[in-house]
């Protein structure tokens, strides 16, 4: 049963579909096969030395002319509408490029070429081996007559039955094969390059870790103050008349959850607008404009780079410069207007990112929070194969934090 | 009187719980805990009947203390997990590791009260729609079903997926409310787990019933 599919599979419904879209492109083969035979003709009953060169010089016409048709935008574009159409396969799930470069033209260019060889192929098959297999049968069962001059003549209708049958056979699955390879050929020369592949899934990622990013943000922010409103805003309703004092605190407490949830809000949604069309993420060639946005809210910063750090990937050069940022946003919190010391090195395939300022003076007033920026820097680290260290040393108050660019 | 542990990293959430809590006669905080490290020490000590575990927390998070605390004794506390958010991907994971039931902490003192006296009266506190739903978005492939159910058992698991109580699932299928409990109690030994939450979870990621 399998097998018998497997052999009948080529004599489908796709293969006389494509061998529409062969025979076309062997169509528009004659005329290029017409200007390759001019010089040959004009050489006609000269030397065999003149003839070779004509050859050769109307092979070279033949392909410049091919070449010169190949290149134009609109047959790329025609080609991409009668494959998909004719052909299917695997192109027709592919994401053509409206815009393309040069290399995508030349793509382009060989499956043109590539068509119309193949279509001069299956053409002549149609010509020639298709009627000839015809003409053998018939001759076998003595309905036709094979010319006289034929060496076939006269030979057994066995022989004749079975040479019919080797045309019609090597013709339609030679049709199938060439197809096939075509279908084949088609989203690798006609779709996205690698390196457009590569930057979409790039893109992509990129935009999806972005969104995760944001979403992690608003529920540990937000979210989370949200509850404490909540649950805090539920004890007070419960106790409002039991116990007023406790209520009052509550009130309190809901009061200043509240405005720091607006405040985490303001700042999601300022991320959301400042992020702009996608692939314009922020990365640590942006630090200069980082460490001038800082100093503009206050913060003394003496910055030191070392090594190739605007040479890094994205994804990592991204989250560097957003653990950065979180941390100058820290020390401003908690610290104030102070001198903060940054420090970033690229050794090797390791970055080290350093943020330093002096621990505030007087204890922080109670807000709801709880290391949430520290986590969230420590699992940034964490996906770049690298931890996260933060502590207080002689009154100062370090961040440390490593990256990997093989991780 | 039940006993209340409260597990929350947020101060602020930990006072708000304990004076919803503490205000009820037959409740009483005997204490509260920082993150999931101090849960079993303090359980062993203290024993308290229901264990409010946030899930999110520094350090050991309320899924990986709800293993530790389920381990750790013969007749655990109950965990009810105390969630900001429902389609959290982590009250998942604490209520697949044994927790008895979750609460938003958007839930009203009335509603977290009346959860806690749930559990502590041993039985599971069931959102239907949102375990299904939760469990839609945690189950790639269903795992392989090793049990088999009789005919009515598998409809009184169905039942119990949909949140139905014995009551109910008794008046659905016209049989005693004590035959319901036996057929329970069967469905539970064949899928052994330990209760009605556990035995849904069970039933969707082996694909009994389709999440979706």
């Amino acid at each position: 049963m399998k097998p018998a599919r497997l052999v009948l599979r080529p004599l489908g419904s796709a293969t006389w579909r494509r061998w529409v879209y062969l025979v076309l492109g062997g169509a528009v083969f004659t005329p290029f096969l017409g200007v390759g035979a001019y010089p040959s003709l004009l050489a006609w009953g000269s030397g065999t030395g003149a003839i070779a060169a004509a050859i050769a010089g109307g092979t070279a016409l033949m392909a410049g002319a091919i070449a010169l048709t190949a290149t134009l935008e609109a047959v790329r574009q025609l080609e991409v509408v009668a494959a998909k159409q004719l052909l299917r396969g695997p192109l027709v799930a592919e994401l053509i490029p409206s815009s393309v470069s040069g290399a995508d033209r030349v793509r382009a260019g060989t499956f043109f070429a590539l068509h119309l060889v193949c279509g001069g192929l299956v053409g002549a098959g149609t010509i020639v081996v298709l009627p000839s297999g015809v003409t053998f049968l018939l001759g076998a069962i003595g309905v036709a007559d094979l010319s006289g001059e034929s060496p076939w003549q006269g030979q057994p209708p066995v022989i004749m039955a079975l040479v019919g049958l080797g045309c019609l056979v090597t013709f339609a699955y030679g049709t199938a094969g060439l197809g096939a390879l075509m279908s084949w050929a088609a989203p690798r020369l006609l779709g996205r390059s690698s390196t457009a592949r590569l930057a979409e899934m790039e893109r992509v990622t990129g935009e999806l870790s972005e969104r995760n990013r944001l979403a992690r943000d608003l529920h540990d922010s937000v979210g989370h103050a949200l509850s404490v409103v909540a649950v805090q805003a539920g004890a007070a309703r419960k106790l409002i008349d039991a116990d007023p004092e406790f209520a009052r605190e509550s009130l309190a407490a809901v009061e200043a959850a509240a405005s720091q949830a607006l405040a985490d809000l303001d700042g999601a949604l300022a991320t959301l607008r400042d992020e702009g069309p996608p692939g314009r993420r922020r990365t640590l060639t942006d630090i200069d404009s980082l460490v001038s946005q800082s100093a503009a809210a206050g913060l003394v910063i003496d910055t030191e780079l070392t090594g190739p750090i605007t040479s890094l990937p994205e994804p990592l050069s991204s989250d560097a410069v957003m653990v950065v940022q979180e941390a100058l946003g820290n020390a401003l919190r908690h610290a104030g207007p102070v001198p903060v010391t940054l420090r970033i090195a690229v050794e090797g395939d390791v970055v080290r990112l350093s943020v330093s300022n002096p621990l505030p003076t007087e204890p922080a007033a109670p807000r709801p929070s709880g290391g949430r920026g520290l986590r969230w820097m420590a699992e940034r680290a964490r996906s770049h194969g690298g931890t996260i260290d933060a502590q207080a040393v002689d009154g100062q108050w370090t961040l440390e934090a490593t990256m990997r660019v093989d991780a | 009187m039940t006993t209340v542990l409260i597990v929350d990293d947020e101060p602020l959430i930990r006072r708000g719980l304990r004076a919803v809590v503490d205000a009820e006669d037959d409740l009483e905080v005997i204490g509260e805990a920082t993150d999931g490290t101090e849960v079993v020490p303090f359980a062993r000590r203290h024993r308290p009947d229901v264990v409010l575990m946030d899930v999110r927390m520094p350090r050991i998070d309320g899924i990986r203390a709800t293993e530790l605390l389920l381990a750790a004794f013969d007749e655990p506390p109950r965990v009810l997990v105390v969630t900001t958010f429902e389609n959290d991907e982590y009250v998942y994971d604490a209520l697949r590791a044994g927790a008895s039931g979750f609460l938003l902490k958007r839930a009203g003192p009335e509603q977290v009260v009346e959860a806690i006296r749930v559990v502590a009266r041993g039985e599971s506190l069931l959102f239907p729609a949102a375990i299904r739903s939760m469990a839609g978005n945690h189950i790639g492939t269903p795992r392989v079903r090793r049990w088999s159910l009789t005919e009515r058992e598998e409809e009184v698991l169905r039942l119990v997926a949909q949140g139905a109580s014995n009551l109910e699932i008794a008046e659905t299928l016209f049989i005693t409310v004590e035959t319901v409990k036996t057929h329970v109690s069967n469905v539970l030994a064949k899928l052994g787990v330990r209760d009605r939450l556990q035995a849904v979870i069970e039933a969707y990621e082996t694909g009994f019933i389709a999440t979706r």
